[in-house]
């Protein structure tokens, strides 16, 4: 089997840190959310119901790797009773 | 007419392996065609840069269930790597947690894949790729090992 992994560690040269640390902070959120819906067997369903928004964009905010508002992240927290970032003090 | 496709490897981690599928035709992977086409395109670089970063995500951590969006039908194991509000897209078959293939993809401009003959044709490709590779784990020809598609290399695929 051919093995492309040198060209792709070359492409992967071109993405900017900073890109880098963006796409990796949203998969760090969407990872924290999904971890509390699991513990406290929550479905998108019921995260929309306490969000008061439609279950699409829950759907938006909970898959991908979303570019999340502080604001949308605040709402998500408060519906999940739970922090999802902190900042060292 | 149906295409002699193989597949090969993109990259690897401990936990996760990235394959992508090549015609015979014209020797080059879907992805390697996907990256050749945006990867100088001005109005869609930052898009391009950001699916990139988030297949290094998936190196690191797992091709995740809630990182992609399902855009096939029931059952199938179509996903898409869409990035926010972007519109650039890359398709992709999510076979498990440690398991991606990699498609071709490109600017979804229009309400549903299906609308578009270019994105129709590449989500098509993975479709029939993933109902041949299910008969073939079905029948033990390739086995899931891990992260690993054990005996993949030694097939060739009529999709």
């Amino acid at each position: 089997m051919k093995d492309k992994s040198a060209w792709f560690e070359e492409k992967l040269k071109d993405v900017p840190e900073q890109t880098l640390e963006e796409v990796r902070l949203s998969a760090a959120v969407i990872r924290r959310v999904d971890e509390i819906m699991k513990r406290k067997g929550m479905t998108q369903r019921d995260l929309a119901r306490k969000l008061g928004k439609s279950e699409a964009v829950v759907s938006r905010w909970t898959t991908g790797f979303p570019n999340l508002t502080l604001c949308s992240i605040s709402q998500i927290s408060c519906a999940l009773g739970e922090p999802i970032i902190t900042v060292p003090e | 007419m149906k295409k002699k496709t193989t597949v090969e490897l993109v990259a690897s981690s401990e936990t996760v392996s990235l394959y992508s599928i090549s015609f015979e035709i014209d020797g080059k992977t879907e992805f390697e065609k996907f990256v050749e086409a945006f990867e100088a395109d001005a109005t869609y670089r930052n898009d391009y840069r950001r699916i990139l970063a988030a297949l290094q995500v998936v190196l690191d951590v797992g091709a995740l269930e809630r990182f992609f969006r399902p855009e096939g039908k029931v059952g199938d194991d179509l996903v898409a790597l869409p990035l926010d509000s972007g519109k650039l897209r890359l398709y992709c078959l999510r076979i498990s947690d440690q398991i991606l293939v990699i498609g071709n993809g490109g600017i979804k401009d229009v309400k549903r894949y299906e609308d578009s003959k270019q994105l129709l044709g590449y989500v098509m490709d993975l479709q029939r790729f993933d109902k041949l590779l299910r008969v073939m784990l079905e029948s033990g020809s390739i086995i899931i090992e891990e992260k690993v598609l054990k005996g993949v290399e030694d097939q060739v695929f009529e999709i």
